[in-house]
């Protein structure tokens, strides 16, 4: 098994994920700026031209970050990060897809449009007047996320699981791309204080 | 357990995965248009206020549609939709994903920031000077992905699976909302007209 990983926030996820699960996999790092990742060589491998990939012994290639942890959690079992019983890993599947597309989503896509438009524009369509737009909808997203894991250790309740490190890593990539944390979301900044000192001790960067 | 449901694609998708199933489960509608979906009894359900949800006998209520048909393929394991070993269910999600953020999202946003922004400018930040380009933008993925199914029988391979319910489903509701399929993506509309003929459809 070997993980096509890079720069970035989404091989960030399946790096800490691996870090929680202490799984360690052979990696191979790709020159996601000097676009590898969008070679023929790569593109063979996953159509998308996305980074990470998981190519598994035999032969097979899986591609986007959250198929990949539900693989590596299923093959790795414990500790659990999605959940145990089909409820547990729904309300994980829930809030990591709450996540994905109400925050990761324009976060990032705020991102490719704006400050990283000299990177992607000749990658991918860009719609550089929406970039304003999506960081506000990402920051309104947090707000709204902020109200309901008040009183909450993790996002999805007592269980630390998949959709904290997605979180975790799309925020940490965001404070270094102009899209810091509230600071008026509290709840989040404690939740952001409990990760960081559990990143330091399971998965340092 | 009882799924609440209204128009639209989202519920539509867990009502075609159940119907691929054979599975009955209870209703309840809800008024989208109404806007019965944002007001408090509603939200204290489901707080992200979107249709559908699961509310499971224990009261525990789950949302977003991918995440409730994984549910259901775990209570109603056959005909299997996701996968029976640990690198089918990763392949279906990876291209269900794919179809999630690629093609749906900015179909779904090109129509709400568009056609719906009536109904959506209250409920939601749209964002319309940017839907031109998400339908365009979905439109070109539908062309990178007519090359990536070319021969094969479904979205992942031989197995008929979530992917091909869920791009299924929004391509019938883009037909309905001015995003007809480009006619040269023949390998997508012959894909098209064989989930048409299942009992998802």
């Amino acid at each position: 098994m070997k993980l096509y990983t890079s720069i970035g926030p989404n091989p960030a996820v399946v790096a800490m994920f691996l870090a929680e699960k202490g799984v360690s996999v052979e990696t191979v790092k790709l020159d996601l700026r000097g676009g590898e990742n969008r070679q023929a060589a790569f593109l063979a491998k996953n159509p998308s031209g996305q980074s990470p990939a998981l190519e598994l012994d035999n032969g097979v290639v899986l591609a986007e970050i959250l198929a990949i942890c539900e693989y590596l959690e299923e093959i790795h079992p414990n500790p659990p990060l999605i959940g145990t019983t089909a409820e547990e890993r729904a309300i994980t599947r829930m809030w990591t897809r709450r996540i994905d597309l109400n925050m990761v989503e324009p976060m990032a896509s705020g991102f490719r449009y704006s400050d990283g438009l000299a990177m992607f524009q000749s990658r991918m369509r860009c719609i550089p007047q929406a970039a304003d737009d999506l960081k506000t909808l990402a920051q309104e997203r947090l707000t709204w996320l902020d109200g309901l894991i008040a009183g909450r250790t993790w996002i999805a309740g007592e269980r630390f699981t998949l959709a904290d490190i997605l979180l975790f890593c799309f925020l940490r990539f965001g404070a270094t791309v102009g899209q810091p944390l509230n600071p008026a979301n509290r709840a989040i900044g404690a939740w952001h204080e409990r990760m960081t000192a559990r990143v330091a001790e399971k998965a340092p960067a | 357990m009882k799924l609440y449901v209204c128009g639209g694609p989202y519920p539509t998708i867990v009502m075609a995965f159940l119907a691929a199933k054979g599975a009955v489960i209870d209703t309840v509608p809800v008024d989208l248009i109404g806007g019965e979906n944002r007001q408090p009894a509603y939200l204290a359900k489901n707080p992200g206020g979107q249709l559908p949800c699961l509310e499971l006998a224990d009261g525990v209520v789950l949302a977003e549609a991918m995440t409730i048909c994984e549910y259901l393929d775990e209570l109603f394991p056959d005909p299997p939709l996701i996968g029976t070993t640990a690198e089918e269910r990763a392949i279906t999600r990876m291209w269900t994903r794919r179809i999630d953020l690629n093609i749906v999202e900015p179909m779904a946003n090109g129509v709400r920031f568009a056609e719906g922004f009536k109904l959506y400018h209250n409920r939601m930040r749209c964002i319309p000077q940017a839907a031109d380009d998400l339908k365009t933008l979905a439109q070109e993925r539908l062309t990178w992905l007519d090359g990536l199914i070319a021969g094969r029988t479904w979205i992942v391979g031989e197995r008929f699976t979530l992917a091909d319910i869920y791009l299924f489903v929004f391509l019938r509701f883009g037909f309905g909302v001015g995003q007809a399929l480009n006619p040269a993506n023949k390998a997508i509309a012959a894909w098209y007209a064989r989930v048409a003929a299942t009992a998802a459809a």
